[in-house]
């Protein structure tokens, strides 16, 4: 049980580094601080180069 | 075994080894793995009856692996880390040090919540494109490309299910997840923590003070960056066409979730939504593992269902099927894993592991700490010379050879699970990849390309 607690707790800490900027979206208006790192840029997108990564 | 079938599994075991650690013309290490198991049981070494039951110890483990990808490929197609590396530079505040060890607790929760291969392939994109917005020089770019890579490996020891290794071993010795998490999570934070502090002293010159507190990058345009031809993704982003042609680049720059991707999340609204229930399913996944482990419930089961809740759910967000699931799961973790345990089961009737067990049982002598030290030793060496999956399996099998007490047997397998999880990568410089993807032998660019 406590790990559960562990990695719900460990749940937030994530969703706080990958959550998108909440006033920009809710807005939905154009930040003049928004990035520009597009999905395309970074994630399994990109794995057509590493489909055949070992394990 | 007879002389001639023990001297084919040899020879098919060093063969096997050989080939995933050269992986010529870039080899999937699924080939040999698969080849040497199907000459293993057409010469009958290992005995068609023998197959069932290294499928129930092998096949278990994979699903969990494989239904953990497939989770972090849906997550990534809904553009759930679209804005990771936004949020490391905006929670840095402009201070180097401070982005340093937010790469770190990034790496170190993607693997906790994926699995290390999974946590890799996503984040090393993401770190790259962020150090080159920076516009960091290559030099600069290491310590955090360093610290993620490793920490992202290392962390696949506190909880032993994000490494495919760790849960064949556990099944193989009969120990839970509570269990082994009790034992390591503590111990593992620490060595995480040693090796993110080392890393830091070492690169600590190359840590910038100050970075910016927040990137800027042109316009997407209305059908987004995201169809960029391969030629384009070598340049610099800032030399990228920042808007249509023909048409005057005067919108300001615009958050990614409104312009992304065509095939990702279409700007409406209610995907905040979408991100957080998709967040909740994988955190309650992992953490149900704990709870059904406990409960007895195989945890395949945990994460196949804990999949299947992301895909529906997507399905009914924005229509969009299992197709990609299908294309990109790496369904060779199952050919892989399978072919070769039954060219380690193989090589381990022929006797060459007995023998090992023999001299480290004598060494250990019922000693919980001779054991701990006499198996970390036995496992850094299995581990340097061969990939790690090979590795864990010998030393489990040598292990479990050995009779000893139960909580001595676990114990030493504890000891040697902190050091597969990393695979002693980094400790193996000399090596060019150790067969596994942790080291980003395949998935890390050099640093230099990203700018």
């Amino acid at each position: 049980m406590i790990f559960f607690v562990v990695m719900v707790a460990a749940g937030f800490a994530l969703y706080h580094l990958v959550r998108p900027e909440i006033p920009a979206v809710k807005a939905g208006t154009q930040s003049a601080r928004t990035p520009a790192f597009g999905q395309d840029q970074g994630g399994l997108a990109n794995r057509g180069a590493t489909r055949n990564a070992p394990v | 075994m007879p002389p001639f079938e023990a001297l084919v599994a040899w020879a098919v075991f060093a063969a096997a080894v050989i080939l995933i650690i050269w992986r010529p013309r870039g080899l999937s290490e699924a080939v040999p793995a698969a080849a040497g198991a199907v000459i293993l049981i057409g010469l009958g070494v290992v005995p068609p009856g023998d197959l069932l039951d290294l499928f129930d110890i092998v096949g278990g483990a994979a699903l969990t692996i494989l239904s953990t990808i497939a989770m972090s490929i849906v997550m990534d197609g809904i553009g759930v880390f679209r804005w990771a590396a936004h949020n490391l530079v905006r929670l840095s505040r402009g201070s180097g040090v401070l982005l340093y060890w937010n790469v770190v607790l990034l790496c170190f929760l993607m693997t906790m919540f994926f699995n290390k291969d999974g946590s890799i392939l996503i984040t090393t994109p993401i770190l790259i494109r962020m150090l080159s917005l920076l516009r960091f020089k290559p030099r600069r770019q290491l310590p955090f490309l360093f610290a993620g890579a490793m920490v992202a490996t290392a962390s696949s020891a506190p909880i032993g299910v994000s490494n495919l290794a760790n849960l064949i071993a556990m099944r193989i010795v009969g120990l839970d997840l509570e269990t082994y998490a009790l034992y390591m999570f503590v111990p593992s934070l620490a060595g995480i923590g040693c090796i993110a502090g080392l890393l830091f002293v070492i690169f600590r010159g190359d840590i910038p003070r100050e970075i910016p507190a927040s990137v800027h990058a042109p316009h997407p345009g209305p059908h987004g960056p995201a169809r960029r031809s391969p030629e384009d993704t070598e340049k610099p982003a800032e030399s990228l066409p920042a808007h249509p042609p023909g048409k005057k680049a005067k919108n300001p720059p615009v958050h990614p979730l409104k312009f992304g991707p065509a095939d990702a999340v279409p700007p409406e609204a209610g995907h905040l939504g979408l991100i957080r229930l998709t967040i909740g399913i994988v955190v309650l996944t992992r953490a149900g593992f704990f709870l059904g482990s406990g409960m007895g419930i195989p945890i395949e089961w945990i994460g196949i269902a804990g999949a299947a809740a992301l895909v529906l759910v997507r399905w009914i967000w924005l229509r969009r099927g299992p197709k990609d699931l299908i294309t990109q799961a790496p369904w060779h973790i199952i050919v892989f894993a399978f072919g070769i345990y039954v060219i380690v089961h193989a090589f381990h009737q022929s006797g060459a592991v007995d023998a090992a067990a023999d001299f480290l049982s004598r060494q250990i002598g019922g000693d919980r700490f001779a054991a701990i030290m006499w198996m970390g030793g036995w496992l850094t060496l299995l581990s340097v010379f061969m990939n790690n999956l090979p590795a864990v399996m010998i030393g489990t099998m040598s292990l479990t050879g050995m009779h000893l007490e139960t909580e001595v047997m676990q114990s030493a397998y504890m000891a040697w699970a902190a050091i597969s999880a990393p695979c002693w990568c980094p400790s193996a410089p000399w090596l060019p990849s150790c067969g596994c993807s942790s080291c980003g032998a395949t998935a890390f660019p050099s640093p230099g390309a990203s700018t």
